[in-house]
């Protein structure tokens, strides 16, 4: 008679299929943005030419040494969200220049602060770039201002979430290869072959 | 009267073998990208969260720096002669810097390997090369295998011309299609366990909709 499977394993082998199907579109969307990465490019081609639009801030901006609380301050007035990028602020000039990022979408602004003209540089690329920019974000760099938009501190957790989800898939995965009596040697060949293949890889790129 | 033994359904048999392989080729691939898996998750991990102080490792780089004499080189072309010349040097990795100072008779020379950025000031006039060899350490090692690719989105100039950074690359791609193969072969095994259906359901459709505001609901400027 078959021996009816304990409550352990019951509540693992669950966790494994309902963590595993709710995190499969993040699995995706993060493998097809790493093949986008690993070419360089996307299938869309090359970025179009960017829609080019002039306007005049419509409220005067408030007094600010902060350029991130200035960028913020005309995000909020030209009204288009998304994470500011790198700002350049020139006192002299009396200019500020930084770009606004959204999945698929970045949108260069000039300020002139002295006559509130405002030049936006629209490129819109789609969902693929878009997968490429959510796989980036919120990423290594300029962590002073990165997080200004909501979202993309949202995305930050549901990346850090897909992480831990995706080790407790592989920790229950392990479990699970361990109870079947049947599968350990042939597995145990898997993941011999696989240790071996990473250690050799890695030795010689690392060198 | 005895019924007539029942023909053998071919359709369930093929049905159950697809199921018994499609479970193994499952944990067998599972199993054979776990230490690729956890190299990039954890990986990912440390580059979105910078504010943690171990991820820190530029601030503790060692760097070396050495002179070396270089000999005549008879290629021609920036591109040409940095390869020649690291070729000289004994240097190994990707080339991601050429740059020309004519001012100072110098060709400026990065190469990049996953813990090791070497940058050769070569003066082609008086034969003579300054060598800065930058170490990091096992974090910057991991954080740099992550991006290891030799090609930029933002700059279709730069070409792989390391055969290792083709190796690693071909081995990213490769744990990327071994992902997905998880993914479709987990999505067949649910749905052959007929009773887990509609939760399994409710879990992917909710997921794939989290996913979907940000893949596609974000992309239009408001």
């Amino acid at each position: 008679m078959r021996r009816r499977p304990g409550p352990i394993y019951r509540w693992t082998r669950d966790l494994h299929l309902y963590i595993g199907l709710f995190i499969s579109p993040f699995v995706v969307m993060f493998a097809i943005s790493v093949i986008l990465l690993t070419r360089g490019r996307l299938p869309s081609g090359p970025p179009p030419d960017p829609i080019v639009e002039t306007l005049t801030l419509p409220s005067p901006l408030p007094a600010l040494d902060d350029n991130l609380a200035l960028a913020g301050a005309i995000r909020q007035r030209i009204g288009i969200n998304g994470e500011i990028d790198f700002i350049t602020r020139n006192l002299r000039r009396n200019t500020i220049n930084f770009p606004i990022t959204r999945p698929g979408t970045r949108t260069l602004v000039r300020v002139d602060l002295a006559t509130g003209q405002v030049r936006l540089e629209r490129r819109d690329r789609g969902a693929w770039d878009a997968a490429v920019w959510l796989h980036k974000m919120p990423g290594p760099h300029n962590v002073a201002v990165r997080g200004n938009w909501i979202f993309t501190r949202i995305w930050g957790w549901l990346a850090d979430a897909t992480v831990a989800l995706l080790l407790f898939l592989t920790a229950s995965g392990i479990y699970l290869w361990l109870m079947l009596k049947g599968e350990l040697r042939r597995g145990a060949l898997m993941l011999a072959a696989g240790a071996i293949s990473f250690v050799v890889v890695v030795v010689m790129v690392v060198g | 009267m005895t019924p007539f033994p029942r023909p053998p359904d071919d359709s369930r048999t093929v049905a159950r073998t697809l199921k018994v392989w499609t479970r193994r080729l499952h944990f067998w691939l599972g199993l054979y990208l776990l230490l690729f898996v956890w190299l990039f998750a954890v990986s990912g991990l440390l580059l979105n969260h910078p504010e943690w102080e171990f991820t820190r490792y530029w601030p503790r780089r060692q760097e070396v720096i050495s002179r070396r004499t270089i000999a005549p080189t008879p290629v021609r072309g920036d591109i040409a002669i940095a390869r020649s010349l690291i070729v000289e040097l004994g240097i190994a990795g990707e080339i991601t810097q050429v740059e020309r100072r004519p001012a100072d008779n110098l060709l400026i020379v990065q190469v990049n390997r996953p813990g090791r950025i070497h940058r050769v000031e070569a003066d082609l006039v008086h034969h003579d090369a300054k060598i800065v060899e930058t170490t990091v350490n096992t974090i910057g090692i991991i954080d740099v295998l992550h991006k290891f690719t030799g090609v930029r989105m933002d700059d279709a100039s730069q070409q792989r011309d390391w055969a290792l950074t083709t190796i690693w690359a071909i081995a990213m791609d490769g744990v990327a299609i071994g992902l997905l193969a998880l993914v479709a072969s987990g999505l067949y095994l649910w749905y052959r366990l007929g009773k887990k259906r509609i939760a399994g359901l409710l879990a992917l459709v909710s997921g794939t909709v989290v996913c979907a505001c940000f893949v596609f609901g974000l992309t239009r400027p408001s």
